[in-house]
C-alpha cells in the first residue's frame, strides 16, 4: 500500500513539472521502468526535459525543492482521488488497451463496476430525436444495472448521463480537461449530479483546461473502459467515430442507432450500420448483445402507445398529429382546428407532464417514456 | 433705440422664453449677439440682414447689439431669426406695433424674407400659454400644430413682411384652429391589417398577448417567415391614443422636427424601425449642444421594432436597458439635463442561428454548436430578461400558405386588447403603473391570484423546464395578461401553460428538456 501511495505521489510530481505532459511522462516511465526510477532520474538531472540543457537544470532544481507527498496531499484534499494503473479503482477493461493511461484523476464515488459497462456517445449538436433516444437508451441500461459511460459534452453525452442518473444508475463522465474544470461551462449542475451519484474521471491533472487534442485521447478512455460503444447520432465527421475506431481496434462491440436517411446527424450512424455495426432500436437490443438480461420496467414502444390512451381527447389529437409528422404549434393549430392559444396551452401541459419535448424552432417531439 | 421681442429656446421638450433685446446705437456696422448663442444663431445675422433688405426694409448702418436673456441658457437653432428681425425693425422705427406687446415670435427666415417651419412649436405654444402671452406668431406651416394648445392664439404668417403688417394691424390674419379630438378620431383604417397575414396563428396570438399586457416581444425565426410583417401590425391592435398621449407624442416628434409642414396632431401610434447600423446615441438620444430625442423616445406610446437584433452594436442594445426599465431617458450634459419619455413596446426579431435554418425540417442547419451559442449570446441576458414574450416563428412554404386561412381582422383583436387593458387600468389604479408588463415583484404578488391547480403546474414547470426565479416572475406576468384576455380573475392552469411557452430563448439549444442556467 505504501508503494502504491508513493507511486501516485511520484507520478503526480512528474506531471507537475513544467513542459511535462502525459506523453513526456509516458516516455520517462518507459525509459526508466517505474515512477520511482523516473523521479530519481529527474532529481539527478539525468532526465531530458524537452529541448535544451537549461531546462534539465530547471527540472533538477525544481524536483529537489518539491515534495511529491505534499503535492499528492494537496490534490487529495481537494476531493480528487488519484488512481494508478493496477490500483483498485482503475477500470479493469481500460488496463487491457494498447496504451492505457498511467493514472487517472477521479471525482465522485469510486467503485469498480461489477456489471457490464456501455458507452453511449454521439453528436454534440444532436436533434431532439437523438437526445431523446440517448436519454431513453441510457435509462434502460441503467435500470438493468449497466454502468453508462459518456463524455459530459453537450447533446447526446449530456442526455445519456441524465438518462442514467434519472434511473438511479451509476454513470461515469470521461473528461478532456482536469476533473475540477467544468466544461462545457453550463454543465455545472450535471457535474454535481454525476459527482454525487457516479464519477468524473480524466487523465489530465487538476486545473487543465480543455484542448482540441485532448478529446481524441479522452475518447480512447471511453472506448477502453467499455464492453460496447453505442453511437446515437453522428455526422460523418463526428468525434464519436473516433471513439468507434478505438473500440474496433480494441475489439469492443460497436452498435449504432439508425436515423433518417436525409438527416446529416445520422449519416455517420447509418454508415456504421451499413459496415456491420449492430443496429439498436431499444435498450434490450444492447442488453442482448452484451449478454445482460433486462428487467421488466424498461421503456419500450408499447409503453408509448399506452400513453396515447391515457391522454385526454385534445392531447390525443395533438399526439396523433405530431406522430403524423407535424411538429410546430403553427402546423398543429392549422391541422387540428384548435385555436392558437389553446394549442399552445395544451402542448405546454403535455411538455410539463413529459409527453412531448420542445426542440429548436419551437418543434414538439414525442417522448418515448414518461419522465 | 432699444426694443424687446420674446423668442423661445428649446431645451429637450421644454421651451424657455427668451427675451431678444436689440440696441441700435452709434457706431459703424457692428452686429453682435451675446447671451450664449450657438454657432447657428450667429449665422442668423446673415439671414436677418438679407431678409430685412429683401423685404424692402432698411437695415441700419449703425452698430447693432443683441442680447438674449436670460443669459445662462444655451440657445440654439434658427427660430430666433424672426424675433431678431422684428426687434431690429422696431428699434429702427420701421415697425410700430398696434397689437399688444409681450407676444412670442418664432421662425426661420430665408434670405428673401419668407418664413420657414421650425421644430418644437407645440412646446413653444405651451410655454407661451403658461406665461400668459397675448398671442404667438409662428411660420404658417407650424400654425396648426401651435393651435393644439388652447388658451393662446396662434397666428401663422408666411413672411417677414406679413408678420410686420400683421403686427401693425394693416393685415388681417385669423388665428389657426384645429379640433384635437376630431383629429384623434380620424384614425382612418390601418393600412396594415392582421387579416392580410395567412397562417402564423400562434405568432399572432403572441402579438395579441403582447399588445394586451404591454409586453416586449422577440420573434425567432428564419428569414422570410413574416416576422417584420407581423411586427408592423402591432400598432393597429393597440388601443387608440388618448388625447394626452397624442399630445405628448406630438411634442416629442415636434422637437425632433418630424411633424410635417402643415401637420398637426400625431394621432396614430408611432412605429419606428431603425436600421441595425444605429448608434447608441441614435437609439436613446443625445448630441451637442442640446440632446435630441432618440428612437426610444420617438417610439413613445408606440412600437420600436429592431429587425435582426443580433446585427445591432452591442453597446447600442445595452443602452436600451435603462429606457426599457425606467420608461424615460435622462440625458445629462455639461450644461443641461434633459428628460424624454420612452414608454414603448419593443418588438425584435432574429434568426435562430447564423444560417437561419436551425429547427427547419426542410433544410439542414450548417452551423456548429459554438457558432450558434456565440450568435445567441450577442443578445445579453439582462436585455432578454426584459423581453417577456419570446416566440418562434416557423417559415411556411407556398402550399402551407395556401392552405392557411386568413386570420381575424385587426379591429376584432384590438377590441379584445382594449377590454384587457381596461381590466388592467382598473386593477392597477393608483399604483402608478398602467399595464401588466410594468408590474414589479410586489404588485405581482397582490394581483396574481393563481388557482391551486395552476400553482402545482408552475411548480412542475419550474422543475421540468429548469426555469429560474426571474423566469417564473415573467411567466406569471404574461399569464396575468392571458387571463385578462380571457376575462378571468383567477389565473388558471391554461393561462400559465400558455405563458410558459413564451420563453423560448431560455431553453438550451441542444440538451434535453431542461434550460440553460442563466446567470
Amino acid at each position: 500500500m505504501q508503494d502504491l501511495q508513493s507511486e501516485k505521489a511520484e507520478l503526480v510530481a512528474l506531471l507537475s513539472l513544467p513542459g511535462a505532459g502525459i506523453k513526456k511522462v509516458g516516455e520517462l516511465l518507459t525509459l526508466y521502468g517505474s515512477p520511482a526510477g523516473a523521479w530519481e532520474a529527474v532529481r539527478r538531472g539525468a532526465a531530458a526535459g524537452g529541448a535544451g540543457a537549461g531546462k534539465n537544470a530547471g527540472w533538477r532544481e525544481l524536483s529537489r525543492r518539491l515534495s511529491p507527498d505534499e503535492l499528492l496531499g494537496s490534490i487529495e484534499s481537494g476531493g480528487i482521488t488519484v488512481v494508478v494503473r493496477g490500483g483498485p479503482a482503475y477500470p479493469a477493461l481500460l488496463g487491457e488497451i494498447h496504451d492505457p493511461p498511467w493514472m487517472l484523476f477521479l471525482r465522485g464515488r469510486h467503485r469498480t463496476p461489477a456489471g457490464a459497462t456501455v458507452a453511449v456517445v454521439g453528436s454534440r449538436k444532436a436533434t431532439p430525436y437523438g437526445l431523446e433516444v440517448a436519454r431513453w437508451l441510457a435509462g434502460g441500461l441503467a435500470s438493468a444495472g449497466v454502468h453508462v459511460v459518456s463524455g459530459a459534452a453537450y447533446g447526446v453525452d449530456t442526455a445519456a448521463h441524465k438518462g442514467a442518473l434519472a434511473e438511479g444508475g451509476f454513470t461515469t463522465a470521461v473528461l478532456g480537461c482536469g476533473v475540477d474544470v467544468v466544461y462545457p461551462r453550463s454543465n455545472g449542475a450535471l457535474y454535481r449530479d454525476i459527482e454525487s451519484k457516479g464519477c468524473l474521471i480524466g487523465e489530465y491533472p487538476p486545473g487543465t483546461q480543455p484542448a482540441r487534442h485532448h478529446f481524441p485521447a479522452r475518447n480512447r478512455i471511453i472506448a477502453g473502459m467499455s464492453d460496447a460503444v453505442v453511437v446515437v447520432e453522428a455526422s460523418e465527421k463526428s468525434g464519436a467515430l473516433i471513439t468507434v475506431d478505438f473500440a474496433l481496434s480494441e475489439g469492443r462491440d460497436v452498435m449504432a442507432v439508425p436515423g433518417g436517411v436525409f438527416s446529416s446527424n445520422s449519416r455517420g450512424t447509418n454508415a456504421l450500420i451499413r459496415n456491420g455495426a449492430v443496429p439498436v432500436t431499444c435498450p434490450e437490443d444492447i442488453l442482448k448483445e452484451i449478454g445482460v438480461s433486462g428487467e421488466e420496467n424498461i421503456g419500450s414502444a408499447e409503453q408509448t402507445a399506452l400513453q396515447f390512451r391515457e391522454a385526454g381527447p385534445k392531447e390525443r389529437t395533438l399526439l396523433d398529429a405530431i406522430s403524423g409528422g407535424l411538429s410546430d404549434a403553427e402546423g398543429l393549430s392549422g391541422k387540428t382546428g384548435m385555436s392558437a392559444a389553446e394549442t399552445v396551452s395544451v402542448l405546454s401541459r403535455m411538455e410539463v407532464e413529459g409527453l412531448v419535448t420542445r426542440g429548436p424552432g419551437g418543434r414538439y417531439h414525442l417522448l418515448a417514456t414518461r419522465r | 433705440m432699444l426694443s424687446k421681442v420674446f423668442g423661445s429656446a428649446l431645451v429637450g421638450m421644454e421651451s424657455h422664453t427668451v427675451q431678444v433685446e436689440v440696441d441700435v446705437t452709434r457706431g459703424f456696422g457692428a452686429f453682435e449677439i451675446v447671451g450664449l448663442p450657438d454657432a447657428g444663431i450667429r449665422e442668423s445675422r446673415i439671414r436677418v440682414k438679407s431678409a430685412i433688405r429683401n423685404s424692402c426694409y432698411e437695415f441700419p448702418g449703425q452698430s447693432i447689439h443683441v442680447n438674449l436673456s436670460p443669459a445662462d441658457i444655451k440657445k440654439g437653432g434658427p427660430s430666433f431669426d424672426l424675433p431678431l428681425a422684428l426687434a431690429i425693425l422696431e428699434a429702427t422705427g420701421q415697425l410700430r406695433p398696434a397689437r399688444p406687446r409681450g407676444y412670442t415670435a418664432v421662425g426661420e427666415l430665408s434670405l428673401d424674407g419668407q418664413l420657414r417651419e421650425i421644430a418644437g412649436t407645440l412646446s413653444i405654444a405651451i410655454e407661451a400659454r403658461d406665461r400668459e402671452a397675448p398671442f404667438i406668431l409662428v411660420p404658417e406651416g407650424n400654425a396648426r400644430e401651435a393651435a393644439l394648445v388652447t388658451g393662446v392664439d396662434a397666428y401663422g404668417v408666411s413672411s417677414l413682411r406679413e408678420a410686420v403688417r400683421f403686427l401693425e394691424g394693416s393685415a388681417q390674419v385669423n388665428p389657426a384652429t384645429v379640433d384635437a379630438a376630431d383629429l384623434l378620431g380620424d384614425n382612418g383604417t390601418p393600412a396594415e391589417d392582421l387579416a392580410q397575414v395567412r397562417g402564423q396563428e400562434p405568432a399572432k396570438r403572441a402579438l395579441e398577448v403582447a399588445a394586451a399586457g404591454g409586453h416586449n416581444m422577440l420573434m425567432v425565426g428564419p428569414p422570410g417567415s413574416g416576422k417584420t410583417m407581423l411586427a408592423r401590425r402591432l400598432p393597429g391592435i393597440l388601443p387608440p391614443l388618448s388625447l394626452e398621449e397624442a399630445l405628448e407624442v406630438t411634442r416629442i416628434h415636434s422637437v425632433a422636427g418630424l411633424v410635417p409642414r402643415g401637420g398637426s396632431l400625431v394621432s396614430r401610434r408611432p412605429f419606428r424601425a431603425p436600421h441595425n447600423s444605429i448608434s447608441a446615441v441614435g437609439l436613446v438620444g443625445g448630441g451637442v449642444p442640446l440632446p435630441r430625442p432618440g428612437e426610444v423616445s420617438l417610439a413613445h406610446c408606440g412600437v420600436l421594432y429592431l429587425d435582426e437584433l443580433t446585427l445591432y452594436q452591442r453597446n447600442a442594445l445595452e443602452s436600451l436597458r435603462v429606457p426599457l426599465e425606467d420608461r424615460k431617458v435622462t440625458l445629462v450634459r455639461s450644461m443641461v439635463t434633459v428628460t424624454y419619455p420612452s414608454r414603448f413596446g419593443l418588438v425584435a426579431s432574429m434568426n435562430p442561428c447564423p444560417c437561419g435554418y436551425l429547427g427547419d425540417p426542410r433544410h439542414e442547419c450548417i452551423c456548429s454548436l459554438g457558432e450558434i451559442q456565440r450568435y445567441r449570446t450577442r443578445v445579453s441576458g439582462p436585455l432578454l430578461d426584459r423581453i417577456d414574450i419570446q416566440v418562434e416563428v416557423p417559415r411556411l412554404n407556398r402550399r402551407q400558405l395556401q392552405e392557411r386561412s386568413r386570420g381575424e381582422a385587426s379591429s376584432l383583436v384590438a377590441a379584445r386588447v382594449q377590454v384587457a387593458r381596461e381590466l388592467q387600468e382598473e386593477r392597477l389604479h393608483g399604483s402608478g403603473v398602467h399595464s401588466n408588463a410594468e408590474m414589479g415583484r410586489a404588485l405581482l404578488e397582490t394581483t396574481c391570484n393563481v388557482s391551486a391547480e395552476g400553482e402545482s403546474f408552475l411548480g412542475m414547470a419550474v422543475e421540468r423546464l429548469g426555469f429560474s426565479a426571474r423566469t417564473y416572475d415573467r411567466a406569471l406576468k404574461v399569464a396575468r395578461t392571458v387571463a385578462d384576455l380571457a376575462g378571468a380573475d383567477v389565473i388558471g392552469v391554461e393561462h400559465l401553460a400558455e405563458a410558459v411557452q413564451y420563453r423560448c430563448m431560455e431553453r438550451s439549444v441542444f440538451s434535453s428538456g431542461a434550460a440553460r442556467p442563466r446567470v
